[in-house]
């Protein structure tokens, strides 16, 4: 255990840290006008009396911790603009009120973060293990993009060395420095666009304006990274059920370093202990991304430098099924999709259910649910390794086949699921990429009828005609037979109805399809219609 | 807008039917997405379209007679598209009974028309676009195609 010594003096440093900062940020804060931070240290206590009184019923999971760490953030923000309110009007002592009353918040958002940093302490650290210089960097530039006096001196700080080396101009430097119309498009773009299980707390402390937490997690990794590192890159090659015992002896870290001035420390550790799968399995996912050489891709996302400079806007990159930027839209769908991953008995049942194969049923199943995917991002950039978003609505039908409980209408919104689904599993197994890129200057996945999302949802439409003629000559004539297999290894032979809507090659290929499994001794598979 | 008008505006909808694309598509569902910030839970960074957050806020406090009507001219909607063999996505169907019952909301002084999230998606439907939510994104759909919008952050609407 000597490296979780190792981590529990760097993270007691790291703590000692922040609250010297926080100290300081209060001594200033009294400089400016002591009875408003005096007062903000009475909310602030009482909030920690609440926080611990109520500790016992507050519910174990790391949402609820953050939840509790955000409550309390905002009561000392409201209480100390409350009262600096008060004296808005007075010249100078409104300001200076104003300004203590943000310093106060900014103190507690500090402490929120190493609060932050401990309850998500393998989701964190698990990539930046492996690439602590990196992940340094990574947070220096981050540190660049905060709003206000911080951001603007590191910036400054850093053009200068640019400029120095020949790689920027005194005017660029300027105007990333001291524009604030530029500074501001350049944070929006940066934060809109950062990505990976590492930086996402980040970003969602950027986007809720906590910018202190920002630097108290960051404080919490560079502790972790710089006290054990080496040992605990040895831990991220262990086994999975190696880690989930490390992460309750790591869970202990916040209980040593005294996290209770916030708020409860045996909750932040009982958090850890209760950790549930999804979350352990996330942590094994990063792991493994890790071990799979990945690291190049983490190192990017860590310094934000590829998606900043892309020029993608904040949805861009953040696009559903987008590569893991946005996994968690609907966290109660991504916990039905956790539910569909752990229950081994629905292929089956679905499969009865919807008179599908249960091999067809499975591929669908592993594509949807179970597998990652090489998803492309932006033009002409890396594509991202990640499971699609998960969608309510798909968790409900699926779980409504396995239990027979499907009315018509969903019966129907089930097929076509099935259908595009079979279909783009069955391109992507051929070697198409999924999703086309995103467009940086729209913005948007534009239409080109090339990516296996495309061309599914083609198939799925039954071939109609005005979307099938966009599809080019080449990726038609290399694809048809997929689509075609794919959509009637669902839906069976098509209807002279819908064959005759169809264009004249489709029909085509669907009958020698239809004769081809005709003369195969088992039946042609197709489900309910 | 009032109710009975926004039925008789979305019995003229041919779904999915613009010609071409147009950029005013994206505007409209931006402008969805500005008015849900009221409703919208600061803890959610991103809400697909038809989140279930969304759905309690438009329908929970309607009456069992609202939801009935909605749901009744909503079928009646969906038959007549079926008829002219339109397909209706399950993204737009659900949109719709958010429309209808922010309808219901103004009609009843609940709402101010001018926040009303129903009208943009209502202009939206109108100039014959339809929504699709995939794993690729929000979908757009017109006659010979469609673009796939990211779902759009919280954040960007502050």
């Amino acid at each position: 255990m000597g490296w979780l010594e190792s981590i529990t003096d760097g993270a007691s440093a790291a703590w000692d840290a922040t609250t010297d900062a926080a100290s300081r940020a209060a001594s200033a804060t009294a400089d400016a006008g002591s009875w408003v931070a005096d007062t903000a240290v009475n909310a602030y206590q009482a909030s920690v009396d609440f926080g611990n009184t109520a500790s016992g019923y507050i519910r174990r999971g790391e949402e609820a911790v953050t939840s509790g760490v955000h409550w309390i953030e905002d009561e000392v923000d409201h209480g100390t603009h409350d009262l600096a309110s008060r004296v808005a009007d007075v010249p100078v002592l409104g300001t200076l009120a104003e300004g203590a009353a943000d310093a106060v918040t900014f103190a507690t958002q500090v402490d929120g973060g190493v609060i932050g940093g401990a309850t998500s302490l393998l989701g964190g650290v698990a990539n930046a293990v492996v690439h602590p210089i990196d992940t340094a960097r990574g947070l220096e530039t981050m540190a660049e993009h905060l709003p206000g006096p911080v951001g603007q001196s590191l910036r400054l700080g850093h053009g200068l060395i640019d400029m120095a080396t020949g790689d920027a101009s005194l005017g660029d430097v300027a105007d990333r420095a001291f524009n604030p119309l530029a500074e501001a498009r350049e944070n929006e773009r940066y934060w809109g666009n950062v990505g990976s299980a590492l930086l996402n707390p980040y970003r969602q402390s950027f986007e809720q304006g906590r910018y202190g937490e920002i630097v108290g997690r960051g404080a919490f990794d560079i502790g972790l990274l710089l006290s054990g590192a080496g040992e605990a890159e040895a831990a991220g090659t262990a086994g999975t059920a190696g880690r989930v015992g490390e992460l309750a002896e790591a869970s202990r870290v916040a209980e040593t370093a005294d996290v209770a001035r916030v708020a409860d420390a045996a909750d932040a550790a009982r958090i850890a202990e209760t950790a549930d799968g999804a979350r352990v399995a996330e942590t094994a996912d990063a792991a493994r991304a890790a071990d799979a050489a990945d690291g190049a891709r983490a190192a990017d996302a860590a310094d934000g430098l590829r998606p900043a400079e892309s020029g993608i806007t904040e949805g861009a990159s953040g696009h559903a099924g987008g590569g893991g930027f946005v996994d968690s839209i609907d966290p109660a769908a991504e916990a039905a999709y956790d539910g569909i991953r752990a229950n081994p008995g629905d292929v089956a049942n679905v499969a009865e259910n919807t008179r599908l194969p249960p091999e067809v049923v499975q591929r669908i199943k592993d594509h949807l649910f179970n597998n990652e995917h090489t998803l492309t991002t932006v033009e002409g950039e890396a594509a991202e390794q990640s499971r699609f978003v998960a969608i309510q609505d798909y968790a409900d039908l699926w779980r409504g086949a396995e239990g027979g409980t499907l009315t018509a209408e969903q019966t129907e919104q089930l097929m076509n699921l099935m259908t595009h689904e079979n279909v783009e599993a069955r391109l992507a197994e051929s070697g198409l990429n999924i999703l086309e890129p995103v467009d940086p200057v729209a913005g948007m996945r534009p239409f080109r009828a090339q990516g296996a999302h495309d061309l599914a949802s083609i198939a799925e439409r039954n071939f109609d005609p005005r979307l099938f003629d966009r599809i080019p000559p080449e990726v038609r004539s290399q694809y048809l037979r997929t689509m075609v297999e794919g959509t009637m290894d669902v839906r069976g032979t098509f209807s002279p109805e819908a064959l005759q809507a169809m264009p004249p090659e489709v029909q085509e290929m669907a009958a020698q399809i239809a004769r081809e499994r005709a003369a195969m001794p088992v039946p042609p598979p197709g489900g309910v219609p | 807008m009032r109710f009975d008008d926004v039925i008789a505006r979305l019995r003229t909808v041919r779904w999915g039917r613009a010609a071409a694309w147009s950029p005013e598509a994206l505007a409209w569902l931006r402008a969805y997405y500005q008015r849900l910030v009221p409703l919208w839970p600061s803890e959610r960074a991103r809400l697909a379209p038809t989140d279930r957050v969304i759905e309690e806020a438009a329908l929970a406090a309607l009456p069992d007679d609202a939801r009935a009507r909605i749901a009744a001219e909503a079928d009646a909607l969906w038959a007549a598209a079926r008829e002219r063999g339109e397909r209706v996505e399950p993204a737009t169907k659900k949109l719709v009974t958010f429309v209808l019952a922010w309808a219901r909301a103004v009609d009843s002084g609940t709402l101010d028309p001018e926040r009303d999230p129903g009208a943009p998606l209502l202009d939206l439907f109108a100039a014959g676009f339809q929504v699709n939510y995939t794993t690729a994104g929000i979908e757009l759909h017109y006659a010979a195609g469609w673009n796939i919008a990211p779902v759009p952050a919280r954040a960007s609407f502050a």
